[in-house]
């Protein structure tokens, strides 16, 4: 447990970073840093599915290849998406406020 | 076999017939088989039980007649088988086969179509049985087996038949009975004897099968049996006679009881030519009556259908020998060969009942009149308006089809589905919805608590993500990715002076200067029209010093605000005429058609240019058109009634009633003097061209008595708040339209504020002519003290408009003063000091007072010859530039650099100063002009910073001392900011702020220092002075003592060094040189401690 904050505090001891979530491969979130359930829960579900396509989209691509990391840069944020095993790791930054 | 017999012959309904197979079977097997053969089809029928009669030359003349039932082949043979007639005729028989064979020959030799292959297989054996006929045996087997031969042949020799063509047959031909059964139809005869279980033929009941040697031949009679005569009848007593005579050897011998026995007489003999039986004997005897009737009856059948086998032969004949058109044709039943299934196959048959139409007619419009009925060519109707279906371009048959590109993404099918259920039945609609799913807060802790090394755990999962996460983070924090590197190169080229000349350049675009209006005259102010594009107004004034103006006092010398459009640079858009000189003038931001000027003697002067917007629009649209000059002016004249250009201009002189007053007189006096927005005709114009030039006059004038009382230096609207009359401010909802106020200083020390809505002093009631009694007052004063105690003399107005609300403001003086002040008038004070501080800034008067653009607290000052920078708080210059060679005259920020700012001086130059380039001087200097430049000022920008960078081009106006406007415009790197100027910026100035502090800081240590220094200094003097006077004194004493021959040794040793001087000028010298010794030795602490001692 003190394992998965300190790994959370450190995350989120970076500049910019908004949020962090943690769901699990059914889409339901397991840890997250934003105050808001909805939010929470948006990003718990929408990511994940875009992650499988991403997924299944390198390994269409290469059926020996496999989807490392995601990011995903929209004007105000960027949305990291790490899926491995039965989890997803989501981590929201402002690249504005990360840069200055 | 049965095939080839089919397929042989034209008549195919009898394939199954007896004869017809043997035929074809028999030359297969020359000689010894035929009698199989013959064996072989009876079996078929079963229908030769029963047959004993041995010998008969009807078996081969049968088959022959069956082949040729339908030939026309038969005559030939049926003639010589009637010839032969008798069974032993050996030349009938051989005639017989001849033709017979000749037949198979003939029918070899050009075969019918169909009987191709019969006659290949007929071809070879027909002819062995022919020789074998001719060989003289006279077994009528054989005979039958040749006939059968033949028989095969018969249906395709049909049509050339008579090789040797008979004699064409008595006409006196009976026709045959009406139901005559032709032979090939009849049943087969029976054969003359039985078969066993496995077909072998075996002798009838009462048939003794025997071998005569030739010698019994010979003795009995039986010679000459052969094929077609087979049977002989031998009485009993020939045989017994026989058996007695030659006794045991007899070949009758072993039957001589059965023989005996024998129930008839004479007993018939038959030749068993082919040993039929198989047990190798040639002859067999019909010992019973039975058998012999049975032989009888086949070899009499055999006759009876030989002969009607030539009597068909005959008629057949005879028919073919008859015209064609007579010959009575045989209908044959049809035979289904598989035809009819192809016929099914192609005919067509309906699927559905066919459909009723009835067409029907009212029985009234029969033979109605008019309705003419025609036939018209194709071609006419094809067009006619008759046609009712037209041709037309099917655009089906027009369209190209282009290739389509298509994605097709795939997604989870999306299914609506609805259903309505009832009571308890399972799919409720509360168990149908669904929520997000989540677990519990104890799976979910469970789940987090697992340790890292188990499988499923969140913490391993995220020590194995994190440092991938980690590194996008940091990436974020270092670079931006997204950076367009390119354009930074681009800026990056800019700054560092590269690129063309046109984009490092400040060039002239434009001037303009006019005649009459601005020549000579100094360009004091420029506004650009905040509306509308290329526009610029100038307000020029004389080039008079204050003494002249002084000398002109109280005379009014009408001034001018000129528009100058840029498509136009010879005449000015639109003349602004004021009473007085124009030192300061500004549009309304928001309302653009309202102008505020401030006048030399203090008034202030508003126009209202709503009225000419159309005009100046249509205006436009004539000047194109070119008619320039025109209508009456009046030289020189200063009254115009109503002028040429308004008149022409298509416009009512003024919509508020005619305009007759002279505008000179009627200035200056209070306000509303009877311009109100009145078009003049520039009369006064000299050139011809500026006659269409139209003038506006002022629409309201301030009351003198309570307007400024010397000239007004600067002016400015305050957009968005409302200032009562009790000096108190409030701000105006966000995104107000409203600008009603603005603000003027002037020289007499005040700040007026000024609200615009004259109309709202009339009192209600009066009319809108009355508005000459209205006076116009400011509605608020504030009033400023210089730092010596007198009324500051002010010069330029600077407001935060951002915090217009909290009511501070910069202004600068005359006297190089900065005041910073607050124009709220407190509560409960009369006369209240609005000054917060006063800092003397300059040594001149301030000409410049403008703040940043990018950063609010920051404010620009100009004045002499150095500028300023000032932060709003602070009591000294964030920075203070050196001195320039040449006195500014104008200074302003660039609106879209935050670093830049430009400066124009006395010289005619402009400098641009980039302050992160460097500030020890200007980055950029241009020489405009060779006078002095007066006034400068930016195009105005789009509302958003980025709009304004994006902006095509940046126009500076420059007003010089002759009157000339000069449009500036500026290079590429003036315009856009270098990437992070801001931010730059902003940390040039917290470097100034720091240096400040720091400067501040070390004050106290410094001043002490210098106090402390300057205190040594005087101690040093006064210790030196107090020597030199004990110098004085000692040398008076080495005086007083070298007179009395004492000198001291000092003395001496430099009265040693030098040429004894004159006494008296030699101790005046040394007494000053002393002095500037000890001095100096003071100054420096070099003063020997004895010396101080000896000073005490």
């Amino acid at each position: 447990m003190s394992d998965i904050e300190s790994t959370l505090t450190r995350i989120q001891g970076h500049k910019g970073v908004i949020g962090v979530i943690i769901v699990n491969n059914q889409g339901v979130p397991l840890r997250s840093t934003f105050e808001h359930d909805a939010m929470t829960k948006q990003y718990a579900d929408l990511i994940p599915s875009l992650a499988d396509l991403a997924r299944n989209l390198v390994r269409d691509l290469d059926p020996q290849n496999d989807l490392e990391f995601l990011r995903i840069r929209s004007h105000k944020h960027e949305i990291m998406v790490a899926a491995k095993d039965d989890f997803v790791l989501l981590v929201i930054q402002d690249p504005n406020a990360a840069s200055t | 076999m049965g095939e080839a017999a089919e397929e042989s012959g034209a008549p195919p309904v009898e394939d199954g017939d007896v004869p017809a197979a043997p035929a074809t079977a028999s030359p297969d097997e020359p000689a010894a088989a035929g009698v199989d053969d013959a064996g072989e089809p009876a079996q078929e029928p079963g229908a030769s039980s029963e047959s004993a009669a041995p010998a008969d030359g009807g078996a081969p003349v049968e088959g022959s007649a069956e082949g040729g039932g339908e030939a026309t082949s038969g005559p030939v043979d049926g003639e010589g088988g009637d010839a032969a007639g008798a069974p032993d005729g050996a030349p009938p028989p051989d005639g017989e086969a001849a033709p017979a064979a000749a037949e198979g020959e003939g029918e070899g030799g050009d075969a019918g179509a169909g009987a191709a292959e019969a006659a290949g297989d007929a071809e070879g054996p027909p002819g062995e049985e022919a020789a074998e006929g001719e060989g003289g045996e006279a077994a009528g087997d054989e005979g039958g087996e040749g006939g059968e031969g033949a028989a095969e042949g018969e249906g395709a020799a049909e049509e050339e038949a008579p090789p040797p063509p008979p004699p064409p047959p008595p006409v006196e031909l009976e026709p045959l009975p009406e139901d005559y059964v032709p032979v090939r139809d009849r049943p087969p005869i029976p054969e003359p004897f039985l078969r066993n279980e496995e077909g072998k033929p075996v002798p009838l009941p009462g048939v003794e099968s025997l071998f005569l040697t030739g010698t019994t031949v010979d003795l009995v009679g039986l010679q000459g049996l052969g094929p077609g005569n087979i049977t002989r009848e031998l009485t009993r007593e020939v045989l017994l006679g026989d058996i007695q005579f030659r006794g045991a050897i007899s070949d009758f011998h072993a039957y001589k009881a059965k023989i005996q026995a024998a129930d008839y007489e004479p007993l018939i003999i038959r030749f068993n030519e082919d040993d039929v039986y198989g047990d190798g004997n040639n002859y067999e005897i019909a010992l019973t009556a039975e058998a012999a009737n049975v032989w009888k009856a086949i070899a009499e059948e055999t006759e009876s259908r030989k002969r009607l086998l030539e009597l068909e032969a005959a008629h057949v004949a005879a028919e073919k020998a008859k015209p064609r058109s007579k010959r009575v044709r045989k209908v044959k039943p049809w035979v289904s060969m598989g035809s009819e299934v192809d016929i099914e196959e192609a005919s067509v048959r309906p699927r559905r009942e066919p459909i009723r139409l009835v067409v029907q007619r009212k029985r009234r419009e029969f033979h109605q009149p008019g309705a003419k009925l025609a036939d018209k060519d194709a071609h006419e109707l094809w067009n006619s308006s008759q046609m009712e279906c037209r041709p037309f371009k099917d655009p089906n048959f027009d369209m190209r089809r282009m290739e389509q590109d298509v994605a097709v993404q795939a997604v989870a099918p999306l299914r609506d589905a609805a259903c309505q259920s009832t009571g308890a039945i399972p799919p409720r609609p509360a168990v149908t919805q669904t929520e997000a799913l989540d677990l519990g807060p104890e799976a979910k802790a469970e789940l987090l608590s697992k340790p890292v090394a188990e499988r499923g755990s969140v913490a391993g999962f995220l020590e194995r993500v994190r440092d991938l996460a980690e590194v996008a983070m940091v990436q974020n924090e270092i670079t931006n990715i997204f950076r367009d590197d390119l354009a930074a190169l681009n800026d990056e080229a800019d700054g560092g002076g590269g690129g063309s000349r046109k984009e490092t350049l400040v060039s002239e675009a434009q001037s303009f200067t006019h005649l009459t209006f601005s020549k000579n005259k100094v360009v004091s102010a420029i506004q650009w029209l905040p509306h509308r594009k290329g526009v610029v107004a100038v307000a020029c004034t004389e080039a008079q010093s204050h003494a002249e103006r002084v000398a002109r006092m109280g005379r009014t010398s009408p001034a001018h605000i000129l528009l100058w459009n840029f498509r136009d640079p010879i005449h000015p858009e639109l003349v602004l005429q004021s009473p007085w000189e124009v030192f300061a003038f500004q549009f309304n931001p928001l309302h653009p058609d309202l102008l505020t000027g401030g006048c030399y003697n203090g008034q202030v002067v508003m126009w209202d240019l709503s009225s000419e917007a159309d005009r100046l629009g249509r205006r436009a649209a004539a000047a194109a058109g070119g008619g320039k000059a025109g209508g009456v002016t009046e030289a020189g004249g200063a009254v115009s009634t109503s002028g040429a250009a308004a008149d022409r201009l298509g416009g009512s002189v003024s919509a508020k009633g005619p305009d007759l007053t002279p505008p000179s007189t009627a200035m200056g006096t209070t306000l509303g003097a009877g311009g109100l927005g009145a078009t003049e005709a520039a009369s006064s114009s000299s050139a011809d061209g500026d006659a269409h030039i139209p003038v506006v006059k002022h629409r309201f004038l301030t009351d003198t008595q309570f307007s400024h009382h010397q000239v007004v230096t600067d002016l400015q609207w305050l957009p968005g708040v409302e200032i009562s009359h009790r000096g108190k401010v409030t701000k105006l909802g966000e995104g107000s339209k409203e600008c009603n106020f603005f603000a003027t200083i002037a020289a007499d020390g005040k700040v007026l504020f000024w609200d615009v809505r004259v109309e709202k002093l009339l009192k209600k009631g009066k009319k809108a002519d009355e508005l000459l009694d209205v006076v116009w007052k400011p509605i608020h004063s504030v009033h400023l003290i210089s730092l010596i105690g007198m009324d500051l003399g002010g010069t330029r107005l600077a407001f935060d408009f951002k915090r217009l609300d909290q009511g501070m403001f910069y202004a600068g003086s005359f006297d190089g003063e900065l005041v910073y002040a607050d124009f709220i008038k407190p509560e409960g004070e009369e006369n209240p000091d609005y000054a917060k501080s006063c800092l003397q800034a300059h040594v001149g008067p301030v000409i410049a007072l403008e703040r940043s653009p990018f950063f609010d607290d920051i404010v620009l000052t100009c004045g002499d010859w150095q500028w300023q920078i000032w932060q709003e708080g602070q009591a000294t210059p964030l920075f203070a530039s050196g001195y320039a060679q040449d006195y500014y005259t104008a200074a302003c920020w660039s609106p879209t650099r935050p670093a830049v700012l430009y400066l124009a001086d006395q010289s005619g130059s402009v400098e641009v100063w980039d302050l992160l380039d460097r500030s020890h001087e200007p980055s950029i200097r241009v020489t405009l002009a060779a006078t002095p430049i007066m006034s400068l000022a930016f195009n105005p920008m789009p509302a958003s910073a980025s709009a304004a960078q994006q902006a095509a081009q940046q126009l500076l106006a420059v007003g010089d001392a002759t009157g000339v406007l000069r449009i500036m415009e500026l290079p590429r790197n003036l315009r856009r900011p270098v990437h992070n100027e801001k931010k730059l910026m902003g940390a040039w100035l917290e470097r100034q702020q720091a240096r400040l502090a720091d400067v501040a800081a070390r004050q106290p240590a410094r001043g002490a220092a210098r106090k402390e220094a300057e205190e040594r200094k005087k101690e040093a003097e006064a210790m030196a002075l107090a020597e030199a006077a004990a110098r004085e004194a000692a040398a008076k004493d080495a005086a007083a003592a070298a007179a009395a021959g004492i000198p001291p040794p000092q003395a001496d040793r430099r009265e040693k060094k030098g040429a004894p001087p004159p006494p008296e000028f030699d101790e005046k010298a040394e007494q000053e040189y002393l002095k500037l010794e000890a001095r100096f030795k003071a100054q420096l602490g070099l003063l020997p401690p004895e010396a101080n001692g000896s000073a005490h």
